[in-house]
């Protein structure tokens, strides 16, 4: 495995997530061994390496040879024939460096933490990860690959971020749409604070390039309860007009508006088929992968 | 503020501010602290936190939602403090309707008449201001607080009441009136002062009819000889009906200068024991002093001054409400008018720590005899008795006291009177026009007049040209005390001598009882008292008045019933007729100097030859102000005189180059205003104005507005009140509803 950024990677923790592996849910271009299914048929053939046997894995792809030999079940991997490639795509525009008094770390550290670890995640079940760094617009690419040095060129590109600008994810979303290859799995990492509209008309052309899209909505506690008391001056992280509000007299329409939003969001992904998550940087991150991809299994 | 508000709620704001009258505005000033929950809340905005924020399309969507709800909440809290402390403040500031005074032209305001007890009790220092002061200053309060419409008016109240300004719309003419006021050395009469106040309203309507209510002040120290005085049954009722018409038409008011807990030590009298004083004679000077206060009053200094020289120092305790007499002896070496005072200084209310006698000490007193039946023979005549009475020369000296000369009635016109002390007047059997004037004029000038009555007197002259007012020439005076009735002749009976308390018998009281109640009296007129109380009874007989005496202008009249000859009755061969004679020539030329010792109020006069009435005469005051005096003709003497003696002390006045032509005057306090005891408001209630309405506040605190605004159809400060606990309330709930988001 290639080296990790320690701040971004957790050991214990990934090593406790790997009993959970991101699985496509639908079909997905490209398959080692049965685990993602294919549209094509023996397409690979160049046998790469063995590796261990986890319960859920097909057992066509038993060696069962090697069995023989050593009484333990491997499976055999073809290298260059992953099919399952996972894009990353983590928002990295100033509203993600929003951080509360109550919170651990920032939306984005959190982001790239959680985008980090299932890039991981991935690159250990031998599928490929890319990864793409955006705002208004794209900020780095990192095109997909599956060797384990890979994951190296992604926690690089997370650690050099440049000066971040507002989002804009609506026409991002339709760039990359376009831009991203072939059938897979997109992993948005963003707290979708944009038009809910224009949000949901890009990752509708996602769907519409055959991809399967998750949301990974971060979100701040204080974005969530709005704790304020005091009399306070909000100030736009994206350029936006300042706010001077009596936080105690709006506290009841801002949690309605947020609900509202989160609502219609939620409504846009079950209706296009994409799932969503909302993750709180006040909880454990471990805790907020398991549960999700657990729900995949 | 909103723009709304300053549409709709400044304009009222102004209106209400301005059209209601206020019984203290300076207590308005805390208007301005109604700005303080609005500049807290501003202050609170600007101290706001500030903090990055994502999420801004979704705030922005709920401020937008409920900015004019937010906008409303967040002034709501601060709008209401601020309305219950500017509704505090006025209430504070005592409002009351029917007083739009600033908006209105002069004379159409509240008219406030400031009425100042200036009895001399009020010159009482509890600290290091009099209360005198302390009524003035909260004088100057109530007319600088006044609006430019009000009318002011001053009076004073004392023993003669008067108005020092009337109904004047001169605010600053008020106040200077108010800096001159100054106590009086009287003590203060209310019944007359109310007639004064009546006077003041009346004259205010006419002068200013559209003022729209009167306002009374009473500063006053309550001192209870002021405020609960004396009155018979129906005199009472008339002042108490007087008050409460005064109540009616305006709000009447009582500022108590005053407290409770005062002492006071006062000299209350002085006076000879044994008047008059002859020269190498040891006089007595009798000097009373009270302690009015509660404590005892210990090693008390009292100094005698003679002529404004020391001459002795007693030093003296005083119990608490007690009266001590303190005896001064001293003999005069020669004769003239001396001036005495006694001084006792120590306290809070040095005006009655001093008092003043002036007294006209002699070599010998000065007795004419009129006899009625002069005779040649030794004691054939009917004065012969009283001469030889006077005459008797008294141990251990051997002087002679009196200086006795006989004469018929003819010298009633031919000498002049005023060289004699007293005359004895014996069994004369008319009188003369011209007798009578020179008799009253006698009197006038203190001169003492004894008649002894005989079978000579014709009683109908008596009655008609000594009795009757108006007749002889006499002129409106009454000479004779008691007008003579028939003869009542009796073979024996006792006199009555009615306890000795006359000062013609005190040299009876004791052994001497028997002496006189034995004496014989045959043969008396029997007289016709007039009811009047200046008649005093000496000695009676059978139940009859047998001598009677009364003072007449300066002087006084002593009527025996009866002769002092043996003829008439065995009274001249008792013992006790030498005494009798005695006492009478004493107590009646002890009058000369009457005139000269007078009380704070009285009009200062003396008699002076028509040659000195050309004269100018000077009178030195007791500051040592010299004023003019101008001699009124009378004839044959000039009048001198001088206002109102309104300060206590010695004066004098000259009316010649010389010395004898000088003339000491002594004038005194009524101490009876030296009780400092008050009298207290609930009894003031009770007792003194029942039924009539006032509002009673010591001068600390201010009034409010309870009679003119119930008159205005009011209770608006009660109504303020309960606003103020409405908003208070309110703001209790209003904090727990948006403190609680």
């Amino acid at each position: 495995m290639a080296e990790y950024s320690p701040r971004l990677l957790d050991a214990e923790m990934l090593a406790r997530l790997r009993r959970f592996p991101l699985r496509a849910r639908r079909v997905v271009e490209g398959c080692v061994s049965g685990r993602h299914r294919s549209p094509f048929h023996g397409f690979s053939v160049e046998f790469a390496e063995h590796r261990d046997y986890s319960p859920g894995d097909d057992l066509r792809y038993l060696d069962w040879k090697a069995y023989g030999r050593s009484d333990k079940y491997f499976l055999k991997r073809f290298e260059e024939e992953t099919n399952l490639v996972c894009h990353l795509l983590l928002d990295v525009s100033g509203s993600m460096d929003y951080r509360s008094e109550s919170a651990p770390m920032s939306k984005l550290d959190y982001a790239r933490r959680a985008a980090a670890s299932l890039a991981y995640l991935v690159l250990h079940r031998q599928d490929g990860v890319g990864m793409v760094t955006f705002d208004d617009e794209i900020r780095a690419l990192v095109r997909p690959a599956g060797n384990p040095s890979h994951l190296n060129d992604i926690l690089e590109v997370m650690n050099d971020l440049p000066q971040r600008r507002k989002t804009s994810l609506g026409p991002i979303f339709h760039d990359l749409a376009e831009r991203l290859g072939r059938r897979g799995i997109v992993i948005i990492l963003s707290d979708f604070f944009d038009d809910v509209d224009s949000i949901v008309a890009g990752l509708k052309h996602f769907r519409h390039r055959r991809q399967e899209v998750v949301l990974l909505q971060v979100l701040d506690p204080a974005e969530i309860d709005f704790p304020f008391d005091d009399p306070t001056l909000f100030r736009g992280l994206e350029e936006a007009e300042d706010i001077s509000a009596d936080p105690a007299s709006i506290r009841a329409a801002y949690r309605a508006e947020l609900n509202r939003y989160l609502r219609r969001l939620q409504a846009a992904c079950r209706a296009a088929e994409i799932d969503y998550a909302r993750l709180r940087t006040d909880r454990s991150l471990e805790a907020a992968l398991a549960g999700y991809l657990a729900s995949r299994v | 503020m909103p723009a709304a508000a300053k549409r709709f709620i400044m304009p009222y704001a102004v209106w209400i501010l301005f059209a209601l009258g206020w019984t203290d505005p300076p207590m308005l000033g805390w208007l301005a602290a109604a700005a303080a929950p609005i500049l807290i809340h501003l202050f609170s905005r600007r101290r706001r936190r500030e903090t990055g924020w994502a999420a801004m399309e979704l705030l922005r969507a709920a401020v937008q939602k409920r900015s004019r709800r937010m906008r409303f909440e967040r002034w709501l809290l601060p709008a209401v403090r601020a309305m219950l402390i500017a509704i505090v403040a006025a209430a504070a500031a005592g409002p009351y309707l029917g007083s739009t005074s600033t908006a209105s032209s002069p004379g159409r305001g509240t008219h406030r008449i400031l009425l100042f007890d200036c009895s001399y009790s009020m010159s009482y220092k509890p600290a290091d201001r009099a209360r005198f002061d302390l009524a003035k200053e909260r004088a100057r309060l109530i007319v600088e607080a006044s609006f430019s419409g009000d009318a002011f008016s001053l009076a004073a109240m004392s023993r003669r009441p008067r108005t020092v300004l009337s109904a004047s719309l001169d605010r600053e003419a008020a106040l200077r009136a108010i800096d001159d006021m100054r106590p009086s050395e009287q003590p203060a009469e209310l019944p007359p002062t109310v007639a004064v106040l009546r006077r003041i309203i009346d004259d205010a309507k006419k002068k200013h009819p559209l003022l729209e209510r009167t306002e009374i002040y009473v500063l006053s120290d309550l001192q209870r000889t002021t405020w609960s005085p004396e009155l018979s049954p129906s005199a009472r009722a008339e002042f108490i009906d007087a008050v409460k018409a005064l109540a009616e038409s305006a709000s009447l008011r009582i500022v108590d200068v005053g407290g409770p807990g005062a002492d006071n030590l006062a000299v209350v009298d002085l006076r000879p024991l044994d008047p008059p004083v002859l020269t190498r004679r040891p006089a007595t000077l009798r000097v009373e002093l009270k302690n009015f206060g509660e404590n005892k009053i210990a090693k008390q200094n009292v100094d005698l001054l003679i002529d404004g020289r020391a001459i002795d120092r007693k030093k003296i305790d005083l119990p608490p409400g007690e009266s001590v007499e303190v005896v001064f002896s001293h003999a005069f070496d020669a004769p003239g008018e001396k001036s005495i005072e006694v001084a006792a200084m120590g306290d809070r209310l040095e005006i009655d720590n001093r008092r003043y006698c002036v007294l006209s000490v002699r070599g010998e007193i000065n007795v004419l005899c009129v006899d009625g039946r002069p005779s040649g023979k030794r004691l054939d005549g009917t004065a012969d008795y009283v001469a030889l009475a006077l005459d008797v020369r008294e141990p251990p000296a051997g002087d002679a006291k009196f200086n006795v000369e006989t004469a018929d009635e003819s010298a009633l016109v031919e000498r002049d009177l005023n060289e004699f002390d007293c005359l004895f007047l014996c069994n004369v059997a008319r009188f003369t026009d011209a007798e009578v004037r020179a008799l009253a004029a006698y009197l006038q000038r203190g001169g003492g007049v004894i008649f002894f009555l005989g079978d000579q007197v014709q009683a109908e002259n008596y009655n008609r040209l000594l009795c009757t007012p108006g007749q002889g020439g006499a002129g409106g005076m009454k000479i004779l005390p008691a007008r003579l009735g028939r003869l009542i002749e009796r073979r024996r009976f006792r006199l009555d001598p009615l306890g000795f308390q006359h000062p013609i018998l005190k040299t009876f009281r004791g052994r001497g009882q028997n002496v006189l109640t034995a004496t014989p009296v045959f043969k008396y007129f029997n007289l016709e008292l007039p009811e009047d109380a200046e008649t005093n009874v000496v000695l009676a007989a059978a139940g009859d008045p047998l001598i009677v005496e009364r003072p007449m202008g300066q002087g006084r009249v002593v009527l025996a019933a009866t002769a002092a000859e043996p003829d008439f009755s065995p009274l001249p061969l008792w013992p006790s007729f030498v005494p009798l004679v005695r006492e009478m020539a004493d107590y009646c030329a002890a009058g000369r100097t009457r005139r000269q010792n007078i009380m704070v109020g009285d009009r200062l006069e003396m008699f002076v030859a028509p040659a000195a009435a050309e004269a100018s005469a000077k009178l030195v005051a007791p500051d040592k102000q010299v004023h003019r005096l101008r001699p009124q003709s009378l004839g044959d003497r000039a009048l001198l005189s001088y206002g109102d003696a309104i300060e206590s002390g010695l004066y004098l006045v000259k009316f010649g180059s010389s010395t004898e032509d000088e003339r000491p005057f002594a004038v005194n306090l009524d101490t009876s205003e030296s009780d400092l005891a008050r009298i207290e408001p609930a009894e003031l209630r009770t007792e003194t104005w029942p039924d009539v309405g006032f509002q009673y506040r010591t001068h600390q605190q201010r009034f409010d507005a309870a009679i003119g605004s119930e008159r205005a159809g009011g209770g608006l400060h009660a109504f303020m009140l309960c606003c103020a606990l409405g908003l208070l309330l309110s703001d209790t709930l209003l904090s727990w509803k948006y403190g609680r988001k």
